[in-house]
């Protein structure tokens, strides 16, 4: 069963358009990665989703045929920016989020236990939010969401800015989540946790989809692709023509740059080497190493997208 | 649930010290500075007058009067002079009479003719002195009929001291009041600040009755203000209230409703922190100052052009009713006070109604 269709949903400021005729499905128990560079209308499509923001065109239905306004409190938000209040302890922040959908009496009081137990925070429920870290926060942040037992969780770049610890804290208890059942919609700007939670991937920009599918499908696809890393050094350079150069190589599908390395795109059968090496002799770089890699889904990511995941 | 967000809202306010101290307990130290500063200028001890030139009541006797109810205008005289400490004076012009009446060099102007009574005081700036006397005079000489010396023993105005303690009292606790507004503003800003709109907004509750708890949450602490300034006001300072403290409570409680509905309505729809602490206040310090929280109402009165002005606040007709009230009388203040805070609070719910809409159509539900 779909949790959540989109159909044709079209968001527009103005002269921008920030949503454009996206449409796609999240089945029950999936976790769907969406990811796209800033500005690519990841958080438009999200708060359209969340009910924050009305599409000017297209649908979303909940399992299949509900609209946002029967469904809504099945829902669990967890914003990028920390929605938590800091003069309340852990447990007053949950159960007051919790009480919001209707939670009360000793239903309550279990619920919030198992939602700080699983995020780590039982042993500090009584401590105000406005001492803990940034990491304790960003886990406060998520208990508040899913004390309720939402079906579909929206996270929005839960893991920003804080220490690997916590980070793997909070993936680990989303794949709780999961086996027990809950959809999550994730964004991020870290594509190795996208690639790890992840079995489902959105890449998005400009407003629209750019790839999409099971992340092992996606990364199957290409499997018969390869990046040649190239570590050099140069007085000068001219990355155009360089890049150019390579280029006509048979077999080589992209160059791009990036601190001192050559990310040279080739299938997995072209071993034309000395030509790419002739070629950086040619422009008096000098190379320092060289690494031959299958590509992450960030380097897809970039390839498709010719930007960063992140800024 | 929404008892659970009234809940959190106090333990909030509570667990900030300054919010405290702010609306607690500074409010008295103002009440206790204010009352004590202005105390020469507003009166002493006994039925005070607003001001000192207002000190008699003049009384003309018309062609042909006969004498036939001097006997209840001595009565009315004799319990006016002696619980109100004001002097009689005979007048022969009645025109002159008047005009002395409109420059507040009397009281009042009374004509004893052979048909009955006829009361003259200024349009413009009736004291709570000469609103005392005028209600003494309803209740004495109103109907003719009455001429038992007990029925006037037992009608006899309710004594009360209108020093400036009393005063400020009232007009303070209506200022504290009034920065409510404020508390509750801040509070609904914050909400949008630390983005728990979005969880409140996708939750069962919603914002309509986010914004109500807000409101019931500022109100509570209206309530406890005035619990708080009777208690130190009675204790202290020898205020009285009246029989009619319910409804001075009443009329406080509803000016705190008005209070939090304007901060709350406020907060909802400014975009940045500082604008709205400056929204606020700005409107706070206009209504208090028109209202007569730092300047006694009797000066404002004195100015034509500011007594009309001043008319506009709804502070004005809550600290002349308080007034009215805490001298046992119940007058049309009380009513007009009322309706005029309740006409505003509808007001704002229906901008807040029609806002949200607009907004709607825009295709946005929350409220950056």
């Amino acid at each position: 069963m779909n949790i959540v269709r989109v159909k044709n949903l079209t968001k527009k400021y103005k002269d921008i358009t920030a949503v454009d005729n996206v449409s796609f499905e999240v089945k029950k128990g999936d976790i769907l990665g969406l990811v796209g560079p800033n500005g690519a209308g990841k958080s438009t499509t999200i708060q359209m989703i969340s009910g924050l923001l009305i599409p000017d065109k297209g649908v979303i239905l909940f399992e299949e045929n509900k609209s946002f306004k029967n469904w809504h409190f099945n829902l669990g938000l967890v914003p990028q920016d920390l929605a938590i209040y800091p003069d309340l302890s852990a447990e007053e922040n949950v159960r007051f989020f919790a009480s919001l959908y209707g939670l009360n009496g000793e239903n309550l009081k279990k619920q919030v236990n198992e939602s700080l137990t699983s995020v780590g925070l039982h042993e500090q429920k009584d401590k105000k939010a406005k001492y803990f870290s940034g990491g304790m926060k960003r886990r406060l942040n998520i208990a508040c969401a899913i004390t309720h037992k939402p079906k579909l969780i929206i996270m929005d770049e839960p893991t920003v800015g804080i220490d690997p610890q916590s980070r793997n804290f909070i993936l680990e208890s989303i794949k709780k989540l999961q086996n027990q059942g809950t959809t999550i919609i994730y964004t991020s700007h870290y594509m190795e946790e996208v690639e790890e939670i992840c079995n489902k991937l959105l890449i998005i920009d400009h407003g629209q989809i750019i790839l999409s599918g099971a992340t092992d499908e996606i990364k199957a696809l290409y499997k018969n692709n390869r990046i040649l890393t190239v570590s050099f050094q140069a007085e000068t350079l001219d990355f155009a023509k360089v890049r150019e150069s390579i280029l006509n190589i048979t077999g080589v599908t992209e160059v791009n740059m990036k601190n001192q390395r050559f990310n040279i795109h080739c299938r997995k059968d072209m071993n034309d080497y000395d030509t790419v090496f002739n070629i950086l002799k040619q422009f008096h770089i000098s190379i320092i190493s060289i690494e031959h890699t299958v590509p992450t889904l960030e380097e897809i990511f970039l390839s498709l997208t010719g930007k960063e995941l992140r800024d | 649930m929404i008892r659970n967000m009234y809940t959190k809202e106090l333990k909030q306010f509570f667990r900030k010290p300054f919010n405290v101290v702010f609306m607690l307990v500074v409010p008295m130290i103002l009440i206790l500075i204010m009352g004590y500063a202005m105390s020469n200028i507003i009166g002493v001890t006994g039925i005070k007058m607003e001001t000192k030139s207002e000190e008699s009541i003049l009384y003309y006797l018309e062609d042909n009067y006969h004498s036939r109810y001097d006997r209840e205008f001595q009565q009315f005289q004799v319990a006016v002079e002696d619980k109100l400490n004001v002097t009689f004076k005979k007048v022969n012009d009645y025109e002159n009479g008047c005009e002395k009446v409109d420059k507040h060099k009397s009281i009042a102007l009374i004509k004893l003719s052979n048909n009955g009574f006829y009361y003259y005081r200024s349009p413009y700036n009736e004291t709570s002195l000469s609103k005392l006397i005028r209600a003494s005079y309803e209740n004495l000489l109103g109907n003719i009929s009455i001429s038992s010396d007990d029925y006037i023993t037992s009608k006899q105005v309710e004594k009360t001291t209108i020093d400036s303690y009393t005063y400020f009292t009232f007009a303070e606790l209506g200022l504290i009041i009034m920065y409510i507004a404020l508390i509750v503003g801040q509070s609904v800003f914050s909400e949008k600040e630390i983005k728990a709109f979005e969880r409140i907004y996708i939750s069962k509750i919603g914002i309509n009755k986010l914004m109500l708890s807000k409101v019931l949450f500022g109100t509570t602490i209206g309530a406890i203000q005035i619990v708080l300034v009777y208690l130190m006001s009675t204790i202290l300072l020898d205020v009285h209230w009246g029989k009619y403290f319910p409804f001075i409570f009443a009329l406080y409680l509803v000016l705190a409703l008005f209070s939090s509905t304007l901060g709350g309505i406020m907060g909802l729809f400014t975009k940045q922190r500082t604008a709205l602490n400056d929204n606020i206040l700005m409107i706070s310090i206009i209504l208090v100052l028109m209202g007569g929280g730092l300047t006694p109402l009797s000066y404002l009165e004195s100015i034509k052009i500011v007594s009309i002005l001043s008319k506009i606040s709804p502070l004005y007709w809550v600290t002349n009713s308080a007034l009215d009230l805490s001298g046992g009388m119940l007058t049309n203040n009380f009513f007009v006070s009322l309706a005029m805070c309740f006409i505003i609070i509808l007001s704002l719910w229906i901008i807040y109604l029609l806002k949200k809409r607009e907004e709607q159509r825009k295709g946005v539900t929350i409220y950056e």
